[in-house]
């Protein structure tokens, strides 16, 4: 039985989540009609800005979005991604997302103001979050303490299921992710009574580009209240400040074209249809998965031989029985429905462990896919 | 005229496949009720008789009757539904099945066949049987866990739970000591006369003779046609 069901676990798992995963990643690549990035890795820039998954691709900054905003050709939604908080990946973002996503709120609202987080109905459920309780980001190291410690945010809106990576990430506000970064912060002034606090020793020299990094002495704000939240600054052009990627949702076909024709040939831009790159991807994924439904359908032969040894083996072992049942007078076709029935418990018996395997199987690569 | 359990066995010529030896029975008869042993030297027929007289075997000439029913004209599946209702079988090497307990071992023509029904009368007539056999205690134990003279018991109570009208025990005691050998055979005629079954038994032992009505040499038997 054990043999019968780990014949066709991998087989059923795997068939089971590559449909899985191709309808959603198909899916979520038609509702996205582009995607502009740095140049690089087309993979990379799709997987990660779409489905929060994968390496990071080179960053755009702000100009970049300003100026196909200028267009008019689309509405252009940035994200800025690398962040987590509490292992989920956190999503900067404008409100536009929720509207071009067409993602409501299941409670609580979706307008966010810095430090809030509107979160996935998985990561509420996971982390047993809800409206009014806060959520730490991830420190990105501990022996680093020229990092900024985590952020503090506040969740004011839980998701609706849509069984996208939306489900499984924190929105926030563009300006809260850089913050996150160390490009804006918010401290009490050096001389300020910090209400018990330490003061200000004020910030140490700082590179253009680089994190601001302050005294050690110096209080600086990890959360975000209605007292503090004008106390948030940020340093430098804010044209400059990173973004991960933007999505595009061109007003037509026409402007779908102009905008492509544009960058075509853009040294630092990429645009990309997501669909066109999922189905490469998906198409590359089929034909490893073929490979490997020949490499199944020789293990289901050699299982199906095996068995066919054991039955004829299990005959040989029990023609005794068999005579006796002979002789005292039973059917051949109950002596038959003896043996069948019990290679038939064998057979059914294993193929529903493995169906029950291929079950848990299936949510353990999912968590590791998802990780 | 009461048939039950009557045996009569006229004419009867059988020859295994690619074999040369030829069994012939001219004339066989037994009453109902009458305990038979058959004796003879090793490889004369003895078991194949018996295979014959129970239907396991179809001969090729001559007449088979058991009960009134002619054997020889039934087609295997009728051989076989007669047998599992009307004949019982005590076999000398037992022929239990391990994976069973001794109370489904006991009950295996109920649980194998459904024109037989498994019914309280059933269990009650398997718990009298299993009582009498003295094996009452050891019902959820399974072959392996016995001695030789109790897997005889079992074996003896499984061949009268259907009350055949006939019973076939081929060399019951084979395997058993003397002493064990004379309990068993006292055991299997005192229930076949209880129950009003014939028995037809073939044996080498000749210290159970003794307990049976009639003894036929089936040396002297298969002469009288030669």
């Amino acid at each position: 039985m054990i043999c019968v069901a780990l014949a066709f676990l991998l087989p059923i798992s795997v068939t089971g989540l590559v449909g899985e995963y191709s309808e959603s990643l198909v899916r979520r690549s038609r509702s996205t009609p582009l995607v502009a990035g740095a140049v690089g890795s087309r993979y990379d820039l799709v997987l990660s800005s779409l489905y929060f998954a994968g390496r990071m691709p080179r960053e755009l900054s702000m100009r970049e979005a300003d100026e196909l905003t200028e267009t008019g050709f689309a509405a252009v939604v940035p994200v800025a991604l690398g962040q987590t908080a509490r292992e989920f990946p956190l999503v900067g973002t404008t409100p536009d997302y929720f509207e071009v996503r067409e993602l409501v709120a299941r409670r609580g609202e979706l307008p966010l103001l810095l430090g809030e987080a509107v979160i996935g109905v998985d990561v509420a459920k996971q982390l047993e979050l809800d409206v009014g309780d806060s959520l730490l980001t991830d420190d990105g190291s501990l022996y680093d303490l020229s990092l900024r410690s985590p952020l503090e945010l506040q969740v004011v809106g839980v998701l609706e299921r849509v069984d996208t990576p939306d489900d499984r990430a924190v929105f926030v506000d563009l300006k809260t992710s850089w913050i996150g970064l160390g490009i804006g912060h918010g401290h009490v002034d050096p001389g300020e009574d910090a209400g018990g606090q330490t003061e200000d020793e004020g910030e140490l020299e700082r590179q253009p580009g680089e994190p601001v990094v302050l005294g050690a002495s110096t209080y600086e704000f990890t959360s975000f209240t209605p007292a503090n939240r004008a106390r948030f600054h940020f340093h430098g052009e804010r044209q400059d400040y990173p973004v991960s990627a933007l999505l595009l949702f061109p007003r037509d076909a026409r402007s779908s074209t102009l905008m492509k024709g544009r960058y075509r040939l853009s040294l630092e831009l990429q645009l990309l249809n997501p669909e066109a790159v999922v189905d490469e991807l998906l198409g590359l994924v089929f034909r490893a998965k073929r490979f490997f439904d020949a490499n199944s359908l020789l293990v289901s032969i050699s299982t199906g031989l095996f068995l066919l040894v054991v039955l004829t083996l299990s005959l040989r072992v029990r023609r005794k029985e068999i005579d006796t049942l002979t002789k005292i007078g039973c059917s051949n076709g109950v002596i038959a429905g003896v043996i069948g029935s019990e290679f038939a418990i064998l057979i059914f018996g294993g193929l529903a462990l493995s169906f029950a395997l291929s079950q848990f199987l299936a949510e353990l690569l999912r968590e590791v896919l998802l990780a | 005229m009461h048939l039950r359990g009557r045996v009569l066995v006229r004419g009867l010529r059988f020859r295994y496949e690619g074999g040369e030896f030829e069994l012939r029975i001219p004339d066989l008869q037994v009453q109902p009720g009458e305990l038979v042993a058959c004796i003879g030297e090793s490889g004369i027929g003895k078991s194949t008789m018996l295979s014959l007289v129970s239907g396991i075997l179809a001969p090729h000439e001559g007449t088979v009757e058991v009960g009134g029913v002619r054997l020889d004209e039934l087609g295997e599946k009728g051989r076989r539904a007669f047998r599992i209702r009307e004949i019982g079988f005590v076999f000398q090497e037992f022929e239990l099945l391990d994976h069973l307990n001794v109370r489904e071992n006991i009950l295996l023509p109920f649980l194998m066949c459904s024109a037989l029904v498994l019914n309280d009368a059933v269990e009650g007539r398997m718990r009298e049987l299993a009582v009498s056999a003295g094996i009452e205690k050891l019902l959820h134990r399974h072959p392996s866990e016995l001695s030789m003279g109790e897997r005889q018991r079992v074996a003896i109570c499984r061949a009268l739970v259907t009350s055949p009208a006939l019973v076939i025990a081929d060399e019951p005691t084979g395997n058993l000591d003397p002493e064990t050998s004379k309990r068993i055979v006292e055991l299997l005629s005192s229930e076949v006369r209880a129950g009003g079954a014939t028995l037809l038994m073939v044996t080498h032992d000749p210290s159970i003779l003794s307990s049976v009505d009639r003894v036929i040499d089936l040396g002297e038997l298969a002469g009288q046609g030669a």
